[in-house]
């Protein structure tokens, strides 16, 4: 019972929030030497 | 010359102060390609096996590192990742749920609150179940003392009860309260008128030690008191349930 109750707010989570979120902007580690 | 940088891991934290101990959830990145001095990488997709390879570039040797929009991607299962199941197959689900809620698509205040609750109890009833599972199986010694264990199995069985039941009767009223359907199994709606009379008897222990319930006098309302099938087959009993 617990780890179906565990289930139902997982999934509750997921219907609220979506199941994923993509980043939209770019992430960049910039090299050691400046800009290219 | 330092070495190239191998990159697993990225991570979304609270603050931008790096090195902070303020980490949401981490999500393995992999290679994507190069071109030129830029190197690309991605998160896995969903259900793809993960190679296993970091992603590796050479900043002092000109290289810059780019994941482009849309190529990181947060899974709730990267939160859940976090919560490692104990042997009875349960593993906590308060965290995973502020987390995914804190990085997920906005929630409404009330629900993310009411949510987050009846997790935390659910973590509650489960820790407290780990913790009568281990009194009941350990009666020794003395009988004063067996008697010291039994009243301890059966004070931690009683909050468990009502943490459990809170967070079940929380679960149930989410589809009417929210609008958000959510099907409950069989395992729990077929259990749960049971559980929530237990739950209110021993939450209203008062009321049942006068023999009453809701104030007035009720011929079940002592059977909350005779709880020996707790200390032979680890079963809660009231009334007919």
């Amino acid at each position: 019972m617990l780890v179906d109750a565990r289930r139902a707010a997982f999934e509750t989570a997921v219907q609220v929030a979506g199941p994923a979120k993509a980043l939209n902007g770019p992430i960049i580690f910039p090299s050691a030497l400046g800009t290219t | 010359m330092p070495n190239p940088v191998e990159v697993r891991f990225l991570s979304v934290n609270v603050t931008p102060e790096v090195g902070a101990n303020d980490l949401l959830v981490a999500v393995r990145v992999v290679p994507a390609g190069r071109d030129g001095t830029k190197v690309y990488g991605r998160t896995l997709k969903p259900g793809e096996v993960d190679p296993g390879v970091p992603v590796t570039f050479d900043p002092y040797a000109g290289e810059e590192l780019h994941f482009p929009p849309g190529s990181v991607q947060i899974t709730i299962q990267d939160v859940d990742r976090m919560a490692k199941p104990g042997p009875d197959g349960y593993a906590t689900i308060s965290n995973t749920v502020w987390t995914w809620l804190i990085v997920g698509a906005p929630t409404a205040p009330a629900l993310f609150r009411f949510l987050l609750s009846a997790s935390r109890r659910l973590d509650t009833a489960h820790s407290l179940y780990t913790q009568v599972e281990a009194a009941l199986g350990s009666f020794s010694g003395p009988y004063p003392h067996q008697r010291e264990q039994a009243f301890a199995a059966l004070g931690l069985s009683e909050l468990l009860c009502v943490a459990l039941g809170r967070a079940v009767d929380m679960l149930q009223r989410i589809p009417t309260q929210f609008s958000v359907n959510l099907q409950l199994p069989g395992t729990i709606t077929g259990k749960a008128l049971a559980l929530r009379e237990v739950r209110n008897a021993f939450e209203h222990i008062e009321d049942r030690a006068l023999g009453n319930v809701r104030g007035k006098p009720d011929a079940n309302a002592l059977s909350i008191f005779d709880q020996r099938d707790l200390l032979t087959c680890g079963v809660l009993t009231y009334a007919s349930h």
